[in-house]
């Protein structure tokens, strides 16, 4: 998958969650100029866990907050592979 | 039907964490049950890192709800009542007390119903309007929500989506309303532990007048010995989102 893909998925996946226009959500924007809380954003999580069957750890999901770092999280995670456990 | 649980791969922490960067992000710390998100996303505990217990109470509001205020006002707890819309409308000054008393509301649904079997559009009633008589009367906006009996259905999802609604289950289910005060407060003593999420219960479903008593009794016994042992009490969204130091 390329990052565009990869990328619109993301912002698809938050503008659903959010109920934004998808348009409104870039790249480039962060967490915060979407008005994206906590709650919020564990929502999220679910959304892109299920989205692309993955289990993020819980440590993990306190360091994003753009979502570029969700992206970019999810791509290097995919690139590298699964873990077993 | 066949039931299949999605498979489960697990990325490396730390090659995440990389990936993420490292610096603060406004995402919480919230340990996910991963059987619980079949029907509907939902959280159980906070972290494990912390002394903070979040006591939660279900079916209020009842006319045992004030006295269940002054209890944890004594000891300066912070708690979070799932409550019924039903209920709301009862008794309206005493859930805008609860909501006065800082206390976080989540939504219950309206009738108190068990979900399975019932359609997606009746699940979605239920909870919309649970959410907007909880909104009308105490002006807080639920974005927490708990499934009465603890049951979910296909629907339960979209519907939470749909009004924004996160799913919180529980550590220690209390068994309050069948069980004597001395046998629940052991229960929650036994389950107390870093991050836990306490089910009780300040009603019986739609019952008018219910006895509580043996839940205010636990709750009375339980508090202070909890607050000696180092534990604090928050309100879910502080148990499953703690502000950084």
């Amino acid at each position: 998958m390329s990052k565009e893909e990869l990328t619109e998925r993301v912002r698809r996946i938050i503008a659903t969650a959010q109920h934004l226009p998808e348009e409104k959500v870039t790249a480039d924007s962060t967490f915060a100029e979407l008005s994206i809380d906590s709650l919020d954003g564990i929502n999220i999580l679910f959304a892109v866990e299920s989205e692309f069957n993955i289990n993020i750890p819980d440590e993990a999901a306190q360091s994003i907050r753009s979502v570029r770092d969700v992206v970019e999280g999810i791509a290097r995670l995919l690139a590298e592979g699964p873990v077993r456990a | 039907m066949v039931w299949r649980k999605k498979p489960v791969t697990v990325y490396p922490f730390p090659d995440f964490a990389a990936a993420m960067g490292a610096s603060a992000g406004v995402l919480a710390y919230a340990v996910r049950g991963p059987r619980s998100t079949l029907l509907a996303p939902s959280v159980y505990r906070g972290s494990p890192s912390r002394p903070a217990i979040a006591l939660t109470f279900d079916d209020g509001p009842s006319e045992s709800t004030p006295e269940l205020l002054e209890i944890l006002a004594r000891y300066g707890a912070s708690a979070t009542f799932f409550q019924c819309g039903a209920n709301v409308r009862r008794l309206p000054e005493i859930a805008r007390d609860v909501a006065a008393a800082g206390h976080e509301i989540g939504n219950h649904t309206d009738s108190h119903p068990r979900l399975y079997f019932r359609s997606s559009a009746f699940i979605y009633r239920e909870l919309q309007a649970a959410g907007e008589t909880i909104q009308r009367v105490t002006g807080y906006r639920p974005r927490l929500f708990r499934a009465p009996y603890g049951a979910r259905w296909f629907g339960l999802r979209d519907a939470q989506r749909r009004l924004g609604l996160m799913g919180v289950m529980w550590t220690t289910l209390a068994l309050d309303w069948k069980w004597p005060a001395p046998r629940v407060a052991l229960r929650l003593l036994k389950g107390a532990q870093n991050g836990a999420i306490f089910c009780l219960h300040d009603g019986r479903r739609l019952e008018p007048r219910p006895d509580i008593r043996a839940t205010l009794q636990a709750v009375r016994e339980v508090l202070p010995k909890l607050l000696e042992s180092g534990f604090h009490f928050e309100r879910v969204t502080e148990i499953l989102c703690p502000k950084k130091n």
